[in-house]
This record gives C-alpha cells, structure tokens and sequence, in this order.
C-alpha cells in the first residue's frame, strides 16, 4: 500500500487534467478497474448533450469534472441552480416562519402536563366511548377544563388531561367515570404539581440556549464566524418551524418533545456542516469563479449525501411514526418535519445567508481598496 | 466476575486464535482470506450476543417498557424536620429498605443533584403501593394493650454496642421527658399489670422487634440479646430511621400498567425491526456493494451501542428506542458521506483503489466535524435534562460516537479488503452506478 500511496498524491496535482491521466495508470490492477468502462461510447453520448445543454443556458462553465448524473434513473442532481433562486426560498422560509410565529403568538403551544402541572390519564374503557359524553360526565364531576382524545384507532381508548387535581378530586373523578361509562383500566396515569412545571420548562430552555451556544462556539473555531452564526440561524429557522406545526396542529408539548427539538437541532446543524466543510474546501482553491458558482457547485456536490442521509434517517423515523404506539407518535412527527425543514435549511437558508454575508463583506474591502492609495516602502 | 469459567476460556481462546490468523494472513497478503475471516468473526460476534449470552436481556428498561411506578418527592423543610444533607441521604435508605422488604426487582431510587428532590422508579408496582411506600411511618413502643409509651419523636438515638464480654446490644437513648414515662411503663409491665412483659415496637403497622422487659424501672434502656453487632446495626437503622425523617411531598406521580408497557414494548421492536430494514434496503438499492458492506458494518454498530449502553448502566426508555432507531438512520450518514468522496474522486478519474484511499482521507473531516456538533447538543440534553430524556440523550450520544467508528474504521477496513482481495474489480459493482456514469469524463 504505501508505494502505491505516493504516487496517489502526484495524481491529485493532476486532477484537472482528464486527458494526461488516461495513459498514467499506475498498476494493472488500476487499468483493469477503469477498463470495463471501455472506450468510453455510451457515457459521453449519455451526458454529454445534457450537460452542454445546461452549460450553454447558464453561459458560463465551472469545474469540467463535475457532471450531472441521474440518481434512480429519476433525478437529475449536479447543476440545480439552487442560488439563483434564493429569493424564493427567502419567501418560502419567511412564509414558514411568519405563519409559525403567528400561531406561536396568536394560540400558543398546547404543553403538556410536564410543563403546566396537572393529571393525565390513559383510560381503557370496555366499550367504545365519545369524546361528548366523556367531558359530559367530567363537567359533571367537576372538571371543567379537561383536554379529552379519543383514540383514532381504538375507540375504547381515551387520554384525559385535567388541571391540577389533589388526590381526593382525582379519586372522586374516576368515580364518576367509572358509574356513567363503565368500568375502565388505567393504561397510564401521570401527575406533575404545578410547583416543579415551570422548572421543567426552565430547564429545557436553557438545554435548547446552551446547546446552540456550543454549536456556535465549536463552529466558529472550525470554521469561520461567518458559517457558526448562519449555521444557527438555520437551525433557528428550523426549530420555529418545528415548533409552529406543534402549535398549528395542537400537538402535545412535554420532555419527549424537547427530546425531540434537540435532536433536530443536532441534525440541522449537521446537515449544514457539511455542506459548509465542502464550501470551505472549495473557497481554498478558489479560482476565478464567483462567490455565487461556488456556493452553487458545493451545495450540489453534497446534494446526493443531504438527500441520502435525510432519506434513511427519515425511513427509520417513520417506522417509528407508523409502527411505535401512540406514545411515541407526536415525537417521530417532531423529528419527521425536523429532518425535512433541516435538509431543507442547510441549502436553502445557511448557504444563501452566508453568501449574502460574505459578499457584503468583500464589497466593503472592495470598495475600499478602490480608493486606497499604498503607501510605497 | 473474571472467575475462569470454561465457557469464557473457550470463547477468548477463539478470539485469540481469530487474530493470530488474521495477522498471519494479513503478512503473507491473503487477502480473499482474511475478509472471509473477518465476515466469519463479526457474524460469529453477532450470533453470539444476539443467541449465546443476548446482549439485550442485559439492559434495564424503563417504566414505560415494562409498567410500573415513578414518583418523584420534593423534601419540604417543617418545624420539626429541617431538610440537612444526612436527613435526606437516611430517607433515600429508608426508602431503599422499605422497597427492599417488598422484593421489587431492580428498584431505581436516587436523589437529584443539587435538589431536595428524591426519585423512586418501581416496576410492576401500583401507583397506591408505590405511595404506601413513601408515606412518613411512625415509629411507636407500645405494651400488650396497645397503649403507646413511646415514639420515634422521643426516641434522641438508636446505637448498637459490644458488652466487654462481646455481646451486641442496642442502646436507646431517650429524651430526657420520654425516660419517665419509659420507666413508669416498664415498671408497670414488669410487675404484671399488663397481658405481656414484652413490649411491642412498631413500625406504623409492622412489628419491629417485641423484647421482654427484664427489670422495673428502666429509664436508660438497652436492648440485648442480639447474634451479632450487624443484626444489632440493622435493627438500630430501622429504629433510627424506620420513620422517613423529612417530610415528602409527592410532586410527580407516573404509573404505566403492565399491559401498556408490554404493549410499547413489542410495537417499538416492530417499529425498529421495520426501521432497519428499510434503512437496509435503502442502502443496498443506492450503493450497492458498498451499501452491503455498510449494512454490514450497521452488525458492530449495533452490538457496539448495546454493550455500551450495558455498560453504562443506561435505562432504555421508549424515546430512547427512537433514538436507536434514529441512529441507525443517522449511522449510514457517516458511510454516505465516505461514499460520495470516493464516488467524487472516481468520477474525475481515479482508480478504484486511490480513489477509496483518498475518498476516505478527504471525508474524515466532514464525518469529524459533522458528528461533534451532534455530540454538543446530547451532552447538553444529558447534562440538563431529566428521566427519559437523559436516557434518550445518551442513546443519541452513544450512537453516533459508535457510527463513527464503524464507519470510519470498520466499513473502511472491509472495503479495502474488497478491493485487495480483488474480490471487486469494477466500481459499479460496489458504488452502484453505470459505470458510464463514474467515467464521463474520461
């Protein structure tokens, strides 16, 4: 291995220069692994149109190595303009984050007892029930604003959140519920007192604040400012979204949900680093090219990773979503949209605000080195 | 439990015999020999941990997987019973006594840091139970007749003691009020006055000990008669702290019947079993060889996660099997990342072999980068949360550190054996593309 090592490295100075290579093979075994490819017939006729095509529409040429390809005989990924539309992800992501903030202010988050105190039950009962008669017989016994859910898939099945019940109210509750409906079986019940709630949500606050305050360190010292706070900027665009479809859909907020919104956090920002790594790799060996060019090439050279690694962790979470019971439901449905709003983030918000910031900045050094005399030594 | 047993000895001596092969194989350049052995050895790994000594019958799960009770109690300070380090860390033992006398398996009893908070996690254990368990108990002395002399509120300190001619005794020291009405009982029990000369110690409805009354008058008493010191310390613990000596308030209660918890339990291994396989398939559609050989990989990762969390001690909870899950999808990432570089690399025209080699060299740094940030967000989670989040945080933490090892060691060591061995010799084969595709530009 290491012979072979050195002359790797000779290769590389060689890279941009696809013809010089074709004869340079260094060992049998490499010829025979780049001959079945043959004298190459079908390949160029396959993508050569296309790519000329597409070269002659944007009018300027970027990297002859990188090349459109078809992924799943359906997608055709290398030269998607994703910066040329960045006003239009501008108004996506605006319309996503003004639509979130307006239900996070207008009606909030539906928290869970984790966070405002109170009961919850899960009830069996023997026959199926209506969510009606249920808070009938609750506002009868006292209980005026309880949150009531029927099972979709089990009628029989109820979940019950109360304010705040001492042990006797709650006692004197199942009773009344047990003589109007029926006998039922307690599946699960969970009490939290209103004095350690606000605790809990204190505390999953500072978990989210100090979490994007380590992102941001770490990738300030990696990288550069500039990448740290676009970065956490995605990762903020996707946690609102995240949780603006909680408040939309009235979801359950509790532990498991903050679970959830760091792991999107992490996810966010992993999807984004990478897509960064391969932008800085690309601004070291900057040619001639425009700040835009190159954000566009290296959004696209980490395309097919983005969408793969969404895919499978997507795959795995729906799983989760589909087959994992009702308790684990609203938790893969946080890290579903989570994981869609993160790839989509990572290109379509990190990579245009740090292009939009970079540019600004070279145009203030630009500008004025314009008008700089140097001062001759 | 490094005592030899011969199931042990036998195991290590594959092992061994395992790696003296491969690096006799790995000298003289048996490549084709050397992957076989390493497929043979993780999948003989697999079998044995999954059908040998299964990993999994060795990680606890938590209340929502199996059913049971979880309270926490927030220690209030009273008049009587001011909250002190040692008041609290003596209700912790308490409690652990009373569960122990109850034979609840794998109890989880400990105090948060930093709180006056204590958490008691019981499986299989009711709600009411659970509750009867934390109640403050009343230590009482009472005669034959039910009538109290004492309580654990005049009794100052319970304290065992050796006799010169080494006898263990417990000696009970009493408030200075509490002697007097001590002596005037055992005065009144020793003279007859009472059915008994015993006299009766309870702890709220259980009887301690009932010890015969062996002189009037007894204002400074001892207890004697005990096998040996540690049967008088243990009796001693219980009258010292047989009562809870702060006063709990119960601020979180969570009960999971048995049923529910079955129930989770066999969805989350369908939920997972599905998961992974699609994640599996998945791989094998887009990549191919390599996609197998990243499945492949996905075996250690697997056994590396559960050994860990083994190790840990860590409590698999029902968001914690989501994170497992997660991180399966999440694991491939590292391979996908990898995958693309040398895909790269082959599309501007390398051979397979540099371009596996400078793929993987080139990727590292993503995948590190990448992997860290993840890393910052389940420490954080770790560090500041609670119950089943911590338990999913470090699932999450530990997964990706296991998929990068895998990714960057295991897939990456298999892969160059592939194409060594000659196994492989076209990329198509192990990236999955038309060949046409990785060679346009050739």
């Amino acid at each position: 291995m290491p012979p072979d090592k050195k002359k790797k490295r000779s290769r590389e100075r060689l890279r941009r220069e696809p013809a010089s290579r074709a004869g340079a093979g260094p060992s049998p075994d490499a010829s025979s692994a780049a001959a079945p490819a043959g004298p190459g017939a079908p390949a160029p006729v396959a993508s050569e149109p296309k790519k000329g095509r597409v070269q002659a529409r944007k009018g300027k040429s970027v990297d002859p190595a990188d090349t459109t390809r078809l992924v799943f005989g359906l997608f055709r990924v290398g030269r998607i303009d994703f910066i040329g539309r960045r006003r239009l992800y501008a108004v996506v992501s605006g319309l996503l984050l003004i639509v979130s903030v307006l239900s996070l202010a207008l009606q909030g988050l539906n928290y869970g007892i984790d966070f405002t105190g109170g009961n919850s039950f899960n009830l069996m009962f023997s026959r199926p029930v209506q969510e009606a008669e249920v808070r009938a017989v609750l506002s009868e016994a006292g209980v005026a604003s309880a949150v009531v859910r029927v099972d979709r898939d089990d009628p029989s099945e109820v979940l019950l959140r109360t304010p705040y019940l001492e042990s006797e109210a709650e006692e004197a509750m199942l009773a009344t519920l047990e003589v109007r409906l029926g006998e039922f079986t307690v599946l699960e019940t969970d009490v939290v007192s209103p004095s350690i709630s606000g605790e809990l949500l204190r505390a999953a606050l500072l978990a989210i604040l100090l979490a994007c305050a380590g992102i941001l360190v770490y990738v300030a010292l990696r990288f550069e400012y500039r990448f740290g706070a676009s970065g956490i900027l995605a990762l903020v665009h996707d946690t609102v979204v995240t949780l603006g479809v909680f408040s939309l859909l009235r979801l359950e907020v509790n532990s498991a949900f903050v679970a959830a919104i760091l792991t999107i956090i992490g996810y966010s920002i992993n999807d984004t680093i990478v897509v960064f790594d391969r932008l800085r790799e690309n601004l070291k060996r900057r040619g001639k090219e425009t700040l835009e060019a190159l954000a566009n090439r290296s959004v696209n050279e980490t395309l097919v990773r983005s969408i793969n690694t969404s895919v499978t962790a997507f795959l795995a979470i729906t799983a989760i979503y589909l087959f994992g019971g009702t308790t684990t439901r609203d938790f893969a449905l946080a890290l579903m949209v989570g994981i869609i709003v993160g790839t989509y983030s990572s290109i379509c918000v990190a990579t245009p605000v740090w292009l939009a910031w970079r540019k600004r900045d070279e145009r203030a050094r630009g500008a004025l080195q314009s008008r700089a005399l140097t001062v001759r030594r | 439990m490094l005592g030899i047993d011969p199931a042990r000895l036998e195991v290590a001596a594959v092992v061994l015999g395992a790696l003296v092969l491969g690096l006799v194989f790995r000298a003289r350049r048996l490549h084709l020999l050397e992957l076989l052995l390493a497929v043979t050895i993780v999948l003989g790994g697999a079998y044995y941990f999954v059908y040998e000594r299964p990993l999994v019958q060795d990680l606890k799960q938590g209340l929502d997987l199996r059913g049971g009770t979880r309270l926490v109690l927030e220690a209030v300070p009273t008049e009587e019973a001011p909250v002190t380090e040692e008041r609290l860390e003596a209700s912790v033992g308490v409690i652990r006594e009373r569960v122990d006398r109850l034979g609840v398996a794998e109890p989880v009893i400990y105090r948060v840091p930093n709180k006056d908070r204590i958490v008691v996690e019981l499986a299989a254990v009711s709600r009411e139970e659970a509750l009867q368990i934390v109640k403050i108990a009343y230590l009482t002395f009472k005669d034959a007749e039910g009538n109290v002399i004492i309580t654990g509120d005049d009794l100052v300190k319970a304290q065992e003691q050796l006799t010169p001619a080494g006898e263990a005794y417990i000696h009970l020291e009493l408030s200075a009020e509490a002697k007097r009405r001590f002596a005037e009982a055992t005065t009144r029990v020793y003279t007859g006055q009472s059915a008994s000369r015993q006299i009766f110690i309870f702890l709220d409805e259980d009887l301690v000990q009932a010890p015969v009354v062996q002189a009037p008058n007894i204002e400074d008493p001892i207890i004697q008669g005990y096998e040996s010191l540690r049967e008088a310390r243990r009796i001693a613990t219980i009258l010292n702290i047989g009562a809870i000596p702060v006063n709990l308030q119960v601020t979180e209660v969570r009960e999971i019947s048995a049923s529910l918890g079955q129930e989770s339990l066999e969805r989350s291994k369908t939920a997972a079993l599905i998961g992974v396989a699609a994640v599996v398939l998945f791989m094998f559609v887009f990549y191919r060889g390599a996609g197998m050989i990243a499945n492949f990989a996905l075996i250690i990762y697997g056994l590396l996660v559960i050994g860990a969390l083994v190790l840990l001690d860590a409590v698999l909870t029902l968001p914690g099997v989501a994170g497992l899950v997660l991180g399966v999808g999440i694991a491939v990432d590292a391979n996908v990342i990898i995958y693309e570089r040398i895909k790269d690399h082959l599309r501007s025209g390398r051979t397979l072999r540099a371009a596996v080699e400078s793929g993987f060299r080139s990727a590292m740094r993503t995948v590190v980068d990448s992997n860290v940030t993840t890393l910052i967000a389940s420490a954080v989670l770790f560090h500041f949360g609670t119950g089943p989040v911590r338990g999913f945080a470090v699932t999450l933490g530990v997964s990706i550190l296991a998929s990068m090892v895998t990714a960057v060691v295991f897939s990456q060591y298999i892969l160059r054996l592939v194409i060594s061995s000659r196994l492989v010799r076209k990329a198509s084969v192990l990236f999955g593309e038309r060949e046409a595709n990785l060679s346009a530009t050739r």
